[in-house]
């Protein structure tokens, strides 16, 4: 035993593994969704009895006059009517695109739209959702929640899903409210909020879900619904549309974190070996500082799509920077190199290359050949919101490669097609 | 300047995340970082931003995990009779091949045998690597009480190792409990 206590606790402490980035949104999500901050300001002392023989006129008033009060069919009523009575609920979103497909050779631009499709029967709880980005069906997952619907669990688990699983509840159950009477292109819309992280946006005509919003930093984030309706139970609708293997969702979403090297003590070299590619020993007034081998380790359940599954990778990350005194990073870059990426904050002036094998494993799958997609992460400085590090993904020569950058999209593009086949 | 709730999260996450992970597990890690956080965004303006961030967020954290006790004291029995660290046994199954130390196990016979508020400043100090002085704004208690709180702590810690350190990891089970 250590006579060394506290030494012996943080060893202990330390061999928990680091929260994922999926776990980290979600927490995020959750933590600024349940209310909002209360405002700066000075708070006035009002005496009890005036306070609540305040409260009460205004409550009674509210309830003479409001359109949505319960009594009266109003509005959450409406928005119930609205959305029907099957038993399947069935969500068509438009999710905010956030890619760029730049072809390689004409420097074409095609903005990526992706949409998620969900049925959930809440009889069962069963749910299919169906994620696709352009033309391409990135995922396609059929599962169950396990937490009763509307409840804080069940929003909290998915925020798209919740739209399916907890809107109708909230209105059903009257725990739906309107916050805000809005306009949003044109358009009157009530925010209802209840069952669901944010708030869901109303037609002022039609009662329909149209919009859901969630606030991120002082902004919010707008998702587009296309279609929100509770219909008939179809067999053909729980089934399978994508490969089995192409299947992920929040909890089993593929995680490959670039975190350690096969032999973290080996000295840093630049030499890049065949069947690797290299941008060159500079490109775009970079230089390259390093080259590292590294390696994934996957388990049972941390991967669950691409094919083939090897349970290692084995891949190469190159690193270019200005040509500054700044010491560049002996150890691969920390990095999910097969999941979701958490927005990318810190800053960095080195520019970043991963390669591994290829597969058949999104992003690099749906990329079109030939291209490259982009991915652009935001920062928030003071209280503007910037682009920063952009990701870059490809398949060139086998390979699936990954350019993490603080760079412009120009300078990235002209490392993409630079990349070449090293000598033997 | 104040610091904004993003900055915050994107600062204290992994620390506080770690911290109650380590106490109760990841899936109470999940909740309750979560409730942590949601917290802190409802009374962010409360917050006085020329004091040190990490003591108030880790004052909630600890309020919410103190709810959770009996919890914590199951998870380290556990992991004490079994050898099996129940924390990392749900998390990543690419950390399950982590090896269960037996070294480890008497640890948390050790933790588990410690008063609960003792406990709970030893770890502040350990874990969430809080000064005296934070710990006591964390937990709203006097200096001089936190002071000889983590004095016997660390006391009653280092002697529980050394005596459970002779006995066999299966007995260790038979090691009273002052909670």
């Amino acid at each position: 035993v250590k006579n060394d206590d506290l030494q012996f606790l943080r060893e202990f402490r330390a061999e928990l593994p680091a929260p994922d980035d999926e776990t980290r949104r979600k927490i995020y999500h959750h933590a600024t969704s349940q209310a909002n901050p209360r405002t700066r300001g000075r708070r006035w002392r009002i005496p009890s009895v005036a306070l609540a023989a305040g409260v009460t006129a205004a409550v009674v008033a509210v309830l003479l006059v409001s359109p949505w009060s319960a009594t009266d069919g109003g509005l959450v009523q409406r928005a119930l009517a609205a959305v029907g009575t099957g038993p399947v609920m069935h969500i068509v979103m438009e999710v905010p695109p956030n890619t760029v497909d730049v072809n390689l050779k004409t420097g074409r631009e095609t903005a990526g739209t992706s949409r998620q499709e969900i049925w959930f029967d809440r009889r069962n709880n069963r749910y299919q959702i169906i994620f696709t980005t352009g033309n391409h069906l990135v995922s396609d997952y059929i599962g169950r929640s396990h937490y009763p619907p509307g409840s804080e669990a069940a929003v909290a688990n998915n925020f798209y899903v919740s739209l399916a699983t907890g809107y109708r509840e909230a209105l059903r159950s009257g725990t739906a409210k309107l916050v805000e009477r809005d306009t949003f292109d044109g358009h009157r819309i009530y925010w209802l909020n209840g069952g669901v992280p944010g708030e869901v946006g109303i037609d002022a005509q039609t009662y329909k879900p149209v919009l859901q919003r969630y606030r991120r930093g002082k902004r919010y984030v707008y998702t587009r619904i296309l279609l929100a309706k509770a219909i008939a139970y179809r067999p053909a609708d729980f089934k399978r549309r994508g490969p089995k293997e192409q299947v992920s969702d929040t909890r089993r979403f593929a995680r490959g974190y670039v975190f350690g090297s096969t032999n973290p003590s080996a000295t840093p070299s630049t030499t890049v070996h065949s069947p690797w590619l290299t941008a060159g020993t500079t490109i775009a007034g970079l230089k390259l500082r390093t080259v590292t081998p590294f390696t994934i380790r996957k388990g049972r359940r941390s991967f669950s799509y691409g094919t083939p599954r090897p349970k290692l990778i084995h891949g190469l990350e190159l690193v270019y920077g200005p040509r500054s005194h700044e010491p560049a990073p002996t150890r691969p870059t920390r990095i999910n190199l097969y999941g979701p990426q958490w927005q990318p904050r810190a800053t960095t002036p080195f520019t970043t290359i991963y390669e591994v094998p290829a597969g058949n494993t999104p992003p690099w799958a749906v990329v079109p050949a030939d291209s490259i997609q982009f991915q652009t992460g935001l920062t928030t400085i003071g209280e503007h919101v910037v682009p920063t590090l952009r990701l870059g993904y490809l398949r060139k020569h086998g390979l699936y490669i990954t350019i993490h950058t603080p760079q412009s999209q120009a300078t990235a593009l002209q490392i993409a097609r630079s990349l070449r086949t090293s000598p033997k | 300047v104040g610091l904004s709730f993003d900055d915050a999260f994107d600062a204290e996450f992994e620390p506080v995340y770690g911290y109650i992970a380590r106490r109760l597990g990841v899936s109470a890690a999940d909740d309750l970082t979560a409730e942590t956080f949601a917290v802190a965004f409802r009374r962010w303006q409360d917050f006085d931003s020329s004091r040190p961030l990490r003591p108030w967020l880790f004052g909630i954290a600890s309020n919410l995990i103190r709810h959770r006790w009996r919890e914590e004291r199951r998870m380290l029995q556990a992991y004490a009779r079994t050898g099996i660290d129940p924390a990392l046994a749900e998390g990543d199954p690419l950390l399950e091949r982590i090896s269960a130390q037996a070294e480890r196990a008497t640890l948390a016979a050790a933790l588990a045998d410690l008063r609960r508020e003792e406990r709970e400043v030893l770890l502040l100090h350990a874990w969430a690597d809080l000064s005296d002085t934070e710990i006591a704004e964390s937990l709203s208690l006097p200096l001089g009480t936190v002071k000889s709180r983590l004095s016997r702590a660390r006391e009653r810690f280092r002697n529980h190792l050394d005596l459970i350190g002779q006995v066999e990891t299966g007995n260790v089970k038979s090691v009273g409990e002052r909670l």
